[in-house]
């Protein structure tokens, strides 16, 4: 287990206001602020682009950011949007992984955010830390799943 | 009062009731069988013919005697001429036709067909409780049909003891038989007795049927009657003592507890799903409604045609098959035949004729499928109940349910691409809760049930999507066109029940319809509705219904409505909007109507109401389960094939519900061991 390092983290009081500071350990908090950075972007910056290198883990803590997709001949469109709490950029959580999708602040908003590798190592070094990371990530990830499931089936096509 | 016939009296007495302006029904021998039809007096009955009967196989012989009933049953009982085949419903007159546009009604009548009473001849007891049972189904209430009231109210019936039971009878099992009871529905029963008939008299009309007969109505006798009770009591002792038995006892629940049972996968590979056994059925009553429009008439007509619950038709909602398996379809007949009738009608739909196992292809015996499930239950210990349904409080519509009204189109409000409004004004009082439906109409493409989505004066409001040809035709309506309109139908949302609590309204795509008129009624009420929130997801922003609307009800909100918000704001509303997709712009969220419950924290205590695609539903009641939210705090609207709109036409069956009289408006516990189940 790795030893939080002395001193409180600027941004541990945000981590700790977000959802995801329920799964984890107070130690494992104290850890986690310390490889964050706080990222305020004005409305319509864009994040990241296809093929961008996935270098950073988000955290949403305030306004919104939109995951758009641009099909060529098509108008681009939001197929997502990230509300407080919401985490994003899972792509950096694969080692030398790209970006596939655009994502743009669309209001004012704020972010947690890390370094994939810097996680990725953290989680490396303390297992424990390593399974409630990833544990959270695949209750995220299979709920989006299952909602993309559900908008597969265009259930507002008929009828209702 | 009682007498004794020879067949001469017998004979004198059939001729009586012609006379007396009856049209004669009664068995007689055509095409191989005894069937159940017109007939000119006793000389046509099947004298001295019986008929053999065993699964699959139905075979006439010569008895050797002179008996004039002294067969079992034919295929069909008097179901035929009690709800004909075919019978037409309305007329309408159609207005002139038009360059653009669908044809529109001019005018409504009556398809009185009143013809001569009918004197139906020869009822087993079996066929006398068949006709109690169809008694319930289309007369029973909440609506009435007056055309099968009429038939019944008018015909004389003159009843037969049963001596000589088939082999497939099971009539002890259901309590039907063999013996007419003196308490059943007949105006003279007969026992035959030889060469003698002994007649008692169930009513005044009966009585005078008696009395004309003069001489040839001898006294009876004591002997006669004591042959009667043993011959009835013989009758019963030998189906006391058969191996072919059904036993009703908590058969409702036996049934509904084992909708996954392997044996109906078994009896699907036998059953050719052809329907015979909902023909032959005395106790069967589904149908569709057609429009009937010749080319050549100006008018238009509403007729009602038997259909079976095999069919492929009968379970196909908007293009989709909800039944696609036969194990679907079986189970579904025999759950309602033998478990939600029970609920529904206050009697079980069998009463042990054994016509389905004579005249199924392939010998399927209903009863041996009962003891097959009986015997090894599978259901588990805590499976999910499934809820029968409560006796129906729908407030029927006095008269000819079937009849609708001519209607008035007052506006049409386009909403989206595809969904228009309409403003419809009613003929005289309309009154209606929030989430019941209408069933509305055009000649030539027949009916459809609309929610209605609100009112506003004397109109009625009608939101509608063209996705079939009534809808479409609907949908291209004008302002001062008619139509035809019945209703309102169906349950409402429990506005009294959720004074005092918190609520919250999930609605997704065309499903805020129903809502309206109930979040209507919230919002300008905050004393009694502290706190409303709705949920409503759209597949786009340009989709998003009634949005000028919804949005003015949540002050919070920024963004100005593009056209004048209606006067219902108020600050105990919060609306949330979700989409699943959007162009760049789009500020607000993108997502399944789920992930927004998800992001805004719902109350375990508060009330929920919920209507918009089926599948949507099934994610947010699991989201709902999720958060502790209790099953009685949850109510939601489903969306089905409704058709006749009274219970009758049986399209709309989910489970042991009807839809149309039992919901749309059910609360989550009433059929949550249905929900997601496939073949319902």
């Amino acid at each position: 287990m790795v030893a939080p390092p002395p001193g409180k983290s600027p941004h541990l009081a945000k981590l700790e206001q977000l959802p995801l500071a329920e799964v984890f350990e107070p130690s494992h908090l104290e850890l986690l602020a310390q490889i964050a950075s706080q990222e305020d972007y004005a409305a319509e910056t864009t994040l990241f682009r296809p093929g961008d290198e996935a270098q950073w883990f988000y955290a949403v803590v305030s306004g919104r950011v939109s995951l758009t997709l641009q099909v060529p001949g098509r108008a681009p469109t939001i197929v997502a949007s990230l509300s407080r709490g919401d985490l994003f950029g899972w792509e950096a959580l694969r080692v030398d992984s790209r970006r596939d999708i655009t994502a743009v602040a669309s209001k004012a908003t704020q972010c947690l955010r890390c370094s994939g590798a810097a996680l990725r190592e953290l989680c490396e070094l303390d297992h424990e830390l390593g399974y409630r990371v990833m544990s959270h990530a695949f209750d995220r990830v299979a709920r989006d799943l299952s909602d993309c499931r559900v908008r597969l089936v265009d259930m507002y096509g008929q009828g209702c | 009062m009682s007498a004794r016939l020879t067949h001469d009296g017998f004979r004198r007495l059939l001729e009586q009731v012609r006379e007396a302006g009856y049209a004669l029904v009664g068995p007689t021998i055509s095409d191989g069988a005894i069937v159940y039809g017109p007939i000119a007096g006793a000389d046509d009955l099947p004298i001295g013919w019986t008929d053999e009967q065993a699964p699959g196989r139905y075979r006439l012989r010569e008895r050797g005697d002179r008996a004039h009933f002294g067969y079992v049953l034919g295929p069909q009982g008097p179901r035929r001429q009690l709800t004909p085949p075919v019978e037409t419903l309305v007329r309408i007159r159609l207005g002139p036709r038009r360059e653009q546009g669908p044809r529109t009604p001019e005018g409504v009548e009556a398809a009185d067909e009143d013809g001569e009473p009918l004197a139906l001849i020869g009822l087993r007891a079996c066929e006398l409780a068949a006709m109690a049972v169809q008694d319930a189904v289309w007369t029973g209430g909440p609506f009435v049909d007056p055309r099968y009231a009429r038939r019944r109210e008018r015909a004389l019936i003159i009843a037969v003891d049963c001596l000589e039971p088939g082999e497939l009878c099971f009539c002890v099992s259901t309590n039907t038989g063999p013996g007419v009871e003196a308490g059943a529905s007949f105006d003279l029963r007969l026992t035959e007795l030889g060469e003698e008939f002994l007649v008692e008299v169930g009513s005044e009309r009966g009585q005078a049927l008696i009395d004309g007969l003069g001489e040839l109505a001898e006294p009876s006798t004591a002997q006669l009657f004591a042959a009667r009770t043993q011959g009835v009591l013989a009758a019963a002792m030998e189906l006391h003592g058969r191996e072919r038995q059904l036993d009703l006892d908590g058969l409702p629940e036996l049934l509904f507890a084992n909708l996954d049972h392997p044996r109906w996968d078994e009896l699907a590979a036998r059953c050719l799903s052809c329907g015979s056994c909902t023909l032959v059925c005395p106790t069967c009553f589904c149908h569709r409604v057609e429009e009937r429009a010749p080319l050549d008439a100006p008018t238009s007509e509403r007729v009602r045609h038997w259909d079976s619950c095999f069919t492929d038709e009968h379970s196909r909602i908007h293009g989709a098959q909800f039944r696609p398996q036969i194990r679907e379809r079986y189970r579904q007949w025999m759950t309602h035949k033998l478990g939600a009738w029970v609920s529904q009608f206050g009697t079980s739909g069998c009463v042990g004729c054994g016509r389905c196992i004579a005249w199924c292809p392939v010998g399927i015996d209903i009863t041996e499928e009962v003891a097959a499930i009986r015997a090894a239950p599978v259901a588990p210990d805590d499976a999910e109940p499934v809820a029968l349904p409560p006796a129906t409080t729908v407030p029927a519509l006095a008269g000819d349910p079937m009849h609708p009204q001519l209607a008035r189109v007052v506006s049409v409000r386009e909403e989206l691409r595809e969904v228009v409004t309409l403003a419809v004004e009613p003929v005289g009082v309309f009154s209606h809760a929030p989430g019941q439906f209408n069933m509305l109409g055009l000649p030539d493409v027949g009916e459809v049930p609309i929610s209605i989505s609100g009112q506003a004066g004397g109109e009625l409001l009608h939101t509608i999507r063209a996705v079939g040809a009534a809808s479409r035709a609907l949908v291209a309506l004008e302002a001062g066109d008619r139509l035809t309109l019945r209703g309102p139908f169906g349950s409402a949302w429990p506005l009294a029940e959720l004074r005092g609590h918190n609520v919250v309204v999930i609605a997704g795509g065309l499903g805020l319809a129903p809502l309206r008129g109930a979040l209507r009624e919230m919002v300008a009420h905050p004393e009694r509705y502290p706190s409303v929130r709705l949920l409503y997801g759209a597949r786009s922003p340009e989709e998003l219904l009634f949005a000028d609307e919804i949005l003015s009800w949540d002050r919070s909100i920024r963004f100005a409505p593009t056209t004048a918000p209606a006067v219902l704001e108020s600050g105990h509303v919060k609306v949330h909007v979700t989409v699943d997709g959007a162009a760049p712009g789009w500020t607000g969220h993108v997502g399944v109507v789920t992930k927004l419950m998800r992001r805004k924290p719902l109350s375990a205590h508060a009330r929920y109401l919920v209507c918009g695609p089926e599948i949507m539903i099934r994610f947010v009641l699991r989201e709902l389960e999720t958060i502790g939210v209790a099953q009685d705090q949850v109510w939601l609207s489903m969306e089905r094939n409704m058709k006749c709109a009274v219970g009758m036409c049986g399209r709309c069956q989910y489970g042991p519900h009807f839809i149309c009289k039992d919901g749309p408006v059910f609360r989550w516990d009433a059929i949550a061991g249905l929900l997601g189940r496939e073949g319902f």
